[in-house]
């Protein structure tokens, strides 16, 4: 009688080992969309973090979700579509790239947006990834 | 006219050719891919922000990518790659350093479609070593110049080690697509 029952029972708990395993193999990279904010910072506050100290500001904000906020300097999109809004940094030479993995609508250059990326490390560049616009605001507003 | 005076004209008129001469091209759009082709599983990954700077004139070349900006279709391929293999907050860039090589004749400055050969040294995970390729240069009418190279790179040449375990899902030899387009600086 035992064996009846403890039969169908290991067969389910199998199957849900393998349902969640095959899963999390499967798994896509996240988006930052949806996910909460480790640090909240200003576009030239991060740059200048990584320009002043590379290896310390790695520590601190690498693979992190950050939520940076910035006037957009250029927008720019990649061969297979991808659009990377440049956040201004008061250094004329780099920037905080924000790229965002999904076709969205484009922010004004010139207004303030704030966005949220997973930051990958600096190089001439700060660049965040797999972005999510959460907020803008033009530069005509008040 | 004395002889200095002509060689203030001279100077003067080649001027323009050394400035010329000088030119830098950057990008920090470059697209750099790798493919893995292993007997259980085939593994892609991209990015599209490496940073590069080309001098047509002189061949020099370099260009440098974040390890954690490549990405994956699967989100465990990524944390492992840079995790297990990459080791990527400690090696966190792989950089190249090098020079074009054009055949006899071409002049790399001038608008043309250039097979040409690389000669410099990568450094992946912190271990730098000789690589010697060749790629295709573009230099367009515009200004702008296209440059693509396919390599072949060793995890083991680099010190990361793979464990037996996932050895039948990484090839032993990597392949690696460059695809950069400059713009004058």
């Amino acid at each position: 009688m035992k064996k009846k029952i403890l039969l169908p029972i290991a067969l389910i708990v199998v199957a849900v080992a393998a349902y969640i395993g095959v899963r999390m193999y499967n798994a896509e990279v996240p988006s930052a969309s949806g996910m909460s904010v480790d640090t909240k910072i200003q576009a030239d506050a991060l740059f200048n973090a990584f320009t002043s100290d590379e290896v310390g500001a790695g520590k601190a904000y690498n693979d992190k979700v950050i939520e940076v906020t910035g006037i957009v300097r250029d927008i720019t999109r990649s061969a297979d579509g991808r659009m990377s809004v440049l956040l201004e940094t008061g250094d004329p030479l780099g920037a905080v790239v924000c790229e965002f993995p999904d076709p969205t609508e484009d922010p004004v250059v010139g207004s303030e947006v704030v966005i949220k990326g997973f930051c990958a490390g600096f190089n001439l560049d700060v660049l965040l990834q797999r972005c999510a616009l959460t907020g803008t605001r033009n530069s005509d507003q008040p | 006219m004395t002889t200095n005076r002509l060689m203030l004209f001279g100077a003067l008129a080649l001027l323009p050719c050394l400035t010329h001469a000088q030119d830098k091209y950057g990008s920090r759009d470059g697209g750099i891919t790798f493919f893995s082709h292993a007997p259980m599983e085939d593994i892609t990954a991209v990015t599209r922000k490496a940073a590069s700077v080309l001098i047509p004139a002189t061949g020099e070349i370099q260009f440098s990518a974040l390890i954690k900006a490549f990405e994956f279709e699967k989100a465990l391929m990524q944390e492992h790659f840079n995790e297990n293999y990459m080791e990527s907050s400690t090696f966190p860039k792989a950089i190249f350093k090098g020079r074009l090589v054009p055949k006899d004749g071409d002049d790399l400055t001038k608008p043309g479609t250039y097979d040409v050969g690389v000669e410099g040294t990568i450094t992946i995970h912190g271990v730098e070593k000789p690589l010697s390729t060749s790629a295709t240069l573009v230099v367009a009418k515009d200004g702008s110049i296209t440059a693509k190279s396919e390599f072949n790179v060793k995890p083991e040449d680099h010190d990361i080690a793979i464990p037996g375990v996932v050895r039948g899902k990484i090839a032993e030899s990597i392949k690696v697509s460059v695809d950069i387009k400059y713009a004058k600086l």
